[in-house]
């Protein structure tokens, strides 16, 4: 599903130019759960950005199902996005303006689906995550947990191939965090790739396979032995 | 940025409205300065006319002495009459002195108090009438001398040989908050006359009544005394009008040069207080934006230990602070502006933030309480934070908060402001081209106008050698020049319809050729013509009450308007109209004698020989103004050499009437430019920090596959449904304010429906305008540099 060759990303400021992503290769099949680790800085989120399409990488090819993304504009790579891909973030990135509901329905009204059809996903996904029962409440008046189920709903709510979730479940307690761990590989087990940045050793646990980057460079990936064993 | 709007807009506000203010203030300081105003009163003459022009700023002259023996509340009363004369320091010279006087008599000085400063002017010395000069005249014109028994020459227009005044005193210069506003005071013997059953000569009369004196009762017995004296089937009534009402409260715009209005000073005070309004909904709206930014400072001195009171008294503190530093600026442009406002205006400002030190604290202490009221509210907003949620970041935000819909209102009602404002430019505008271009019946281009002169029998010849040059068409001797009135007198004529009624008729008298110089349109009949004998009558010795009429005398012939032929049912030309013991031989469309300010009167010409004394009205080519004046010009000199000549362009001579017009167009979309700059101004601000907020929200949505028009439009939904329900709010006020102002004119412009929607559209594409600009900057971040904030 991800080939990534030779990318390389480069952030220029007045006076330096660092090297965020050095000569990185990665590749993700269909239906894999991989999580990314490392220290502060060595480029995890920028390489989860240009993964999730943010971001352009300045060398290298990063083919996403057959589609060559690296050279695409702006405008492309949103319609390529769209549908395919779903984002879970450390701070839920929900907008507080909306209810639970219209943020779930979000990425629907932007695939320009009919409302009746938007009604429809939106409350199968908000019961699958048992969240249903929020709806008309403002992100404000949740918990954290319940902040990221909403978030997790509306990653998912178009059914992408891919979800990428970046620290999960780091604003969150651990009973919280195992649950949005235990959902996301749910959702894997249903098909959907996910690639997660992490810095926890349980979480990455969930992974099948755990690639570490440093300085922008991955320089281990092992298989995870104890999700072998517990698949 | 903040800051740089805030004080800009405030500078501005403070600005402009103190620049209104004077300007109001100014108006209404008129003539309450004299010691004894309060019993200080303009005589009016009311008649009976039916029409609406039945009151007129003067009384008859006869009433002078009548007048005081009759009734003790009246103390005094002077003839005041305001002219425009030319003076000569030498007895031939070609170099004049041009001053306006108050042509008065000796009792002036029981009326007013002038400030004295040379010679014994209230002693009126025989032989020469009196002049009393002002302290700059003498400066100007007597430098380091005293000027107190020269004589100074006047030849007025009717006159061959100048007259000579004797100066009698200086006196402190007139200040120019008095419709009495003048360079010099002319002092002359009281005329006195003694009533007339048939003929009235009439005078502006001033009178100062007894301390205590009831007006009303006064007005009465004065009218039965007057009914009792005249044997008219209606005797005319008289009003005492206070001095401090003739400048503000007065119709008679032909009779008063200086003159203002209320609506004028309602206008305009309604301005200033936008202005002030505008500028202090940006402060607020600004300030309290601009909270976003500062919870976090504010959250970090309240877990330090500021408490609530703390965090109001800093904020109150800056908005003082931004406030005086605006003030000084506004004080500074005020001061380096006013010049520019008096040569606007055309007088000295007496009453002025600068001149007047109290009103000045007055004011500084306005601003005061203005900058801590407007500062209680981001004041109270920011310090009701709680620390915790003011560090994270959270507050502000709910869907729902009072705060939003503070700020919401407020931009609503700036919206409406702008709007309404926009509404009015866009009506005076129109109004303004309605007049400018309206067929006013003759061709008032390319036409000269010579001011009254005595001929001395020189005029035909005078007219005869005009001809001759190449780009003269037309000459008229006339009895009326555009904008001189609306003729040369008045008749009143019994109604065909009621018996008992009477209209009022403006007579035009000119010579043959004046109907052809005008370029009247003729609509039946004939246009005068000197072949026949019946267009060319002399009118000496003429009465219109005479009794018998000299049958041996064919009518004079006349044209009649078409209004007037409706009004007086002329149906039939070449037959006596009754009461002008003339025949109309033509019928001429409308003309608009009088400014479009008045409705159209029932109007007649009446051919005559030239007068002796009477103005010129020249058709000429169109060529270089300046050579066809000096051309005329040279005629003139070898006719009058001594006479000074009194020459307009009549397209300058209709301008002029509307001049007080022009004027207030001009200050007003000065101004009303001032309030949308203002408030575009504070809406630019507001949109940024809308954007600021909510720069997150753009990213997690752009995220989630929006583009970058998608943000656009989420960010303009909500502004322009402000937009429309400020059009809405607006509407009715301008409207309403818009029909009263046109209520001044007879001729005016049906409000339609478009200019609202216009002035919304040119609103909305406004605020869009900031809106994608804003918007855009922030929908082309990349998302990952939005969320990276945490």
């Amino acid at each position: 599903m991800i080939k990534i060759q030779n990318l390389k990303k480069s952030f220029r400021t007045e006076e330096v130019e660092t090297l965020a992503l050095n000569d990185v290769n990665l590749n993700v099949a269909s239906g894999e759960f991989v999580a990314i680790m490392g220290p502060s800085g060595c480029g995890k989120s920028t390489l989860l950005n240009i993964i999730g399409m943010l971001d352009n990488p300045t060398e290298g090819s990063y083919k996403f199902s057959d589609h060559e993304v690296g050279g695409l504009k702006e405008r492309q790579r949103t319609e390529l996005r769209k549908g395919n891909l779903g984002f879970v973030f450390q701070s839920f990135n929900l907008i507080d303006e909306l209810t639970v509901y219209e943020n779930v329905e979000l990425p629907l009204i932007y695939l320009k689906m009919n409302k009746s059809e938007r009604k429809q996903k939106v409350m199968a996904v908000l019961e699958r995550m048992k969240i249903a029962h929020r709806e008309k409440h403002f992100p404000q008046q949740l918990s954290g947990g319940q902040q990221q189920r909403v978030a997790i709903s509306r990653a998912v709510v178009t059914n992408p191939k891919l979800i990428l979730a970046d620290e999960p479940t780091g604003n969150l307690d651990s009973k919280n965090g195992i649950e949005v761990m235990n959902l996301l590989t749910e959702l894997n087990q249903e098909g959907t790739t996910i690639v997660m940045v992490t810095h926890s050793d349980r979480d990455s646990h969930y992974a099948h396979r755990i690639v570490n980057l440093f300085d922008g460079q991955i320089v281990t990936e092992s298989q995870n032995r104890a999700m072998e064993a517990r698949v | 940025m903040h800051s740089f709007i805030n004080i800009i807009g405030l500078t501005i506000g403070l600005y402009a409205s103190m620049l209104v203010i004077t300007v109001v203030i100014d108006d209404l300081s008129y003539d309450i300065q004299w010691n004894k105003a309060d019993r200080l009163y303009r005589v009016l003459t009311k008649f009976d006319g039916g029409g609406e022009n039945d009151k007129f700023p003067q009384a008859m002259t006869a009433l002078n002495p009548a007048m005081k023996e009759n009734f003790p509340e009246i103390e005094a009363v002077s003839s005041v009459y305001i002219s425009d004369l030319e003076l000569k320091k030498e007895k031939i010279s070609s170099e004049t002195i041009k001053v306006t006087s108050i042509e008065t008599d000796p009792e002036i000085w029981k009326l007013f108090d002038f400030n004295i400063l040379f010679g014994t002017p209230k002693e009126f010395k025989e032989g020469k009438d009196n002049l009393v000069i002002s302290e700059s005249f003498q400066k100007k014109y007597f430098p380091g001398e005293n000027p107190v028994g020269k004589i100074i020459y006047h030849l007025p227009p009717y006159r061959n040989e100048p007259i000579e005044y004797e100066i009698t005193g200086v006196i402190k210069d007139i200040p120019s908050n008095t419709h009495l506003r003048a360079d010099v005071i002319l002092i002359k013997p009281s005329r006195i006359e003694s009533f007339d059953q048939n003929w009235h000569t009439f005078s502006f009369y001033y009178t100062i009544l007894k301390p205590g004196t009831d007006v009303n009762k006064l007005t009465t017995k004065v009218d039965k005394w007057y009914a009792g004296l005249v044997k008219e089937e209606k005797p005319s009534t008289f009003e005492f009008q206070p001095i401090k009402d003739v400048y503000l409260h007065s119709q008679f715009a032909d009779y008063q040069p200086v003159k203002g209005d209320y609506s004028t000073i309602f206008i305009l005070s309604g301005i200033a207080l936008l202005l002030l309004i505008i500028a202090c909904i940006n402060f607020i709206n600004l300030t309290t934006a601009r909270t976003v930014y500062r919870m976090r400072e504010i959250g970090v001195r309240k877990i330090l230990g500021a408490g609530k009171r703390n965090v109001v008294f800093q904020f109150l503190t800056e908005s003082l602070l931004f406030f005086m530093i605006s003030t000084v600026f506004g004080v500074l442009f005020y001061f380096g502006s006013l010049p520019y406002i008096e040569r606007f205006l055309g007088n000295n400002l007496t009453i002025t933030f600068v001149t007047v030190k109290y009103l000045f604290v007055i004011v500084f202490l306005i601003i005061v309480a203005i900058s801590l009221l407007i500062g209680l509210y981001p004041a109270f907003v920011i310090s009701g934070f709680k620390p915790i949620s003011a560090l994270k970041g959270t507050l502000g935000s709910g869907n729902k908060s009072s705060g939003n819909f503070v700020l919401k209102s407020l931009v609503t009602v700036q919206f409406s402001i702008s709007i309404a404002v926009l509404i009015g430019l866009i009506i005076v505008q129109q109004q303004v081209n309605f007049i400018n271009t309206r067929d006013i019946g003759y061709d008032k281009d390319n036409l000269i106008a010579i001011d009254f002169v005595s001929w001395n029998g020189k005029g035909e010849s005078f007219k005869v050698e005009l001809l001759k040059l190449p780009f003269v068409k037309n000459v008229s001797i006339t009895d009326w020049i555009p904008s001189r009135g609306a003729g040369s007198m008045g008749l009143n004529i019994k109604d065909p319809i009621n018996e008992n009624k009477q209209i009022a008729i403006n007579v035009i008298q000119g010579d043959a050729d004046l109907p052809t110089t005008l370029k009247l349109h003729l609509k039946k009949g004939r246009l005068f013509d000197n072949s026949f004998q019946s267009d060319k009558m002399s009118w000496e010795g003429y009465s219109l009450n005479a009794k018998e009429k000299d049958s041996a005398k064919a009518l004079r012939s006349s044209l009649v308007t078409a209004y007037t032929a409706k009004i007086l049912q002329v149906n039939d030309l070449d037959i006596e109209l009754k009461g002008t013991q003339t025949s109309p031989v033509g019928l001429i469309d409308n003309f608009h004698n009088e400014s479009l300010k008045n409705k159209l009167k029932p109007t007649i010409i009446f051919a005559t020989a030239p007068s002796k004394y009477s103005g010129m009205l020249i058709r000429v080519n169109p060529k270089n103004e300046r050579e066809t004046l000096s051309a005329i010009h040279n005629v003139w000199k070898q006719f009058f050499p001594n006479r000074v000549l009194g020459i307009n362009w009549v397209n300058d001579l209709l301008e002029q009437q509307y001049s007080k017009e022009a004027k207030f167009r001009k200050l007003f979309v000065f101004f009303s430019l001032i309030s949308m700059f203002l408030a575009l101004l504070g809406i630019f601000g507001l949109i940024e920090h809308a954007v600021a907020r909510r720069i997150k929200e753009v990213g997690i949505r752009k995220v989630l596959g929006a583009s970058i028009s998608s943000i656009i439009i989420l960010f303009s939904k909500s502004f322009l449904k402000l937009v429309v329900l400020a059009v809405l709010i607006a509407t009715p006020f301008a409207w309403y304010g818009a029909s009263t102002w046109l209520q001044e004119f007879a001729y005016k412009i049906d409000i339609k429906w478009w200019v609202f929607a216009i002035a919304g559209i040119i609103t909305i594409t406004i605020v869009l305008l900031t809106l994608i600009f804003q918007t855009t900057k922030a929908a082309i971040v990349n998302p990952v540099k939005s969320l990276r904030s945490e």
